[in-house]
């Protein structure tokens, strides 16, 4: 292994607006996708109710992150670099998301959601990109990061919906629950494949703070487990309130995961030096002979 | 042409006249060090090695952080020098998170080392055009390329030289271009067997490090 010269640091740059953003947009562009989805493109007073909520989340994750930004008010800048940025991407993506879910509203038309829905996706692999592109944070810099971040989007739109349709007083959708179980059984899959993923020793370092009970707890058997078995009670009693509280649970499993992996896992690199060869003690090089 | 630095890590004895030159050339705010000397301890014990590690932007061939920038505003000129352009730069700090050397440095506020009001030295040096935006070691620049108009050598001649380099009380730095394989940082590199840091990530650092 080559000589640590400097450990690994957790980073300081991006704290909780910057996970508040992964979070808002991730639920936001997983409401709509699911939603459009549940729909078939067609109109329906779900895709109605999320493409209301998802641009709204969509909004507040870009307000948090610009609200970090050292100069917010070039955040148009951002808009520049689309060749070659994935914060460009996202950007763009996010943008024409908001505009495509807006313009269905005002003007129905089946092209606007499957528009609104290819730049959803696009915004949360985007997200997902975001990170794996990191080269100085050995946790993110990982190829499986955008499908993490799609199926943690997908999980926590589902949830969004479960929440918001009894609140709203709209009447549940049937296969919601199913499609929602699906995804939370997915969602599972994918984080304990992120943390299984054969990294190097930094993000082995870096992931193993998930290891404690109230990560474990938190995420897998209250974000996953018990929204699985509440899930189970809705299928067969028909009754949305578990489906609500279920959608309470994946949401937030799906915010402590990301926040941990933007707040605990970010650590910067340790700094290495390969080929260092230590003075061997006078001890050891008699031993050596 | 592409600017290089070898630091010789026998030579360093630590004494951060490098950071303090530095930090004074580019009149940074109290709390910003575009580069430092780290001094770590290597190996177990009874193997166990000082070394001091000066650090700064390797200004990398393929740099990570300059795909990343969402604004163009971190750029890689043709000589192979890295720079921020202070006036598109959001401050978004997407390319400290792509640098694997930590090179990068975010002036959040203005501060000053005493509460309240800039020294006469924090004012002479205050430059608004950074504040909220990422910065960085350049390499000197601004000297080298005056150095050039004047038609002097960087890495020969101090006034065409990084500043880092024309401190340093143990010759322990030396500037160069490596793409000039008799100069005297490629001599270097080459007779001693500089290595980068963390060649495996393959960002084909321009500092190279003497470690024997």
């Amino acid at each position: 292994m080559d000589a640590e010269l400097l450990p690994a640091a957790r980073q300081s740059l991006w704290g909780r607006l910057a996970a508040a953003n992964f979070f808002l947009g991730g639920a936001g562009a997983g409401t709509y996708v699911v939603a459009a989805a549940l729909s078939g493109f067609g109109l329906s007073t779900l895709l109605r109710v999320a493409s209301v909520l998802g641009p709204g989340l969509v909004l507040a994750g870009f307000l948090c992150v610009a609200a970090e930004a050292g100069r917010p008010p070039r955040g148009l800048f951002v808009l520049r670099k689309i060749g070659t940025s994935w914060m460009s991407r996202e950007l763009w993506a996010g943008g024409a998301f908001v505009l495509a879910a807006a313009t269905d509203l005002v003007r129905p038309h089946r092209g606007w959601r499957i528009a609104g829905t290819l730049a959803a996706l696009l915004l949360v692999l985007a997200q997902g990109a975001i990170l794996s592109r990191a080269k100085g944070v050995a946790a993110w810099n990982v190829s499986l990061m955008p499908s993490l971040f799609l199926v943690s989007a997908l999980a926590s739109g589902a949830g969004v919906l479960a929440l918001a349709l009894p609140l709203l007083g709209v009447a549940g959708v049937g296969e919601l629950p199913r499609v929602m179980a699906g995804l939370v059984v997915l969602s599972a899959l994918v984080w304990a494949g992120y943390l299984a993923w054969p990294g190097d020793f930094a993000f082995r370092r870096a992931t193993a703070s998930f290891m404690v009970p109230s990560m474990v707890v938190g995420v897998f058997v209250a974000g996953h487990v018990i929204p699985l078995a509440l899930l189970g009670l809705a299928i067969e009693a028909r009754v949305s309130l578990w489906s609500a509280l279920a959608g309470v649970l994946v949401l937030l499993g799906q915010l402590q995961a990301k926040a941990w992996l933007i707040l605990r896992a970010g650590e910067l690199r340790p700094i290495t030096i390969p080929s260092l060869r230590l003075r061997r003690s006078r001890e050891q090089a008699w031993r050596e002979g | 042409m592409r600017w290089g630095m070898v630091i010789d890590l026998v030579r360093c004895v630590g004494c951060q006249t490098c950071t303090i030159a530095c930090k004074q050339e580019n009149g940074l705010p109290a709390g910003v060090l575009w580069r430092f000397v780290a001094d770590s301890e290597v190996g177990e014990y009874p193997d166990v090695r000082r070394l001091f590690l000066p650090m700064q932007c390797m200004h990398c061939v393929e740099p990570p952080c300059v795909p990343v920038c969402p604004t163009g505003a971190s750029q890689q000129r043709e000589d192979g020098i890295v720079w921020v352009e202070y006036d598109r730069c959001v401050g978004c700090g997407y390319c400290a998170m792509a640098c694997p050397y930590r090179a990068r440095h975010l002036i959040k506020d203005a501060s000053w080392h005493f509460p309240g009001q800039p020294t006469p030295a924090e004012q002479a040096t205050a430059q608004p055009a950074r504040r909220g935006v990422m910065t960085k070691c350049t390499f000197c620049v601004d000297r080298v390329d005056r150095g050039i108009a004047r038609e002097l050598r960087p890495g020969v001649d101090p006034e065409a030289t990084p500043m880092c380099a024309v401190a340093c009380i143990a010759g322990a730095i030396i500037f160069g271009d490596l793409d000039d394989a008799e100069s005297p940082a490629c001599k270097l590199i080459k007779e001693r067997g500089a290595v980068p840091l963390m060649p495996e990530l393959g960002t084909n650092p321009s500092v190279y490090y003497v470690t024997e």
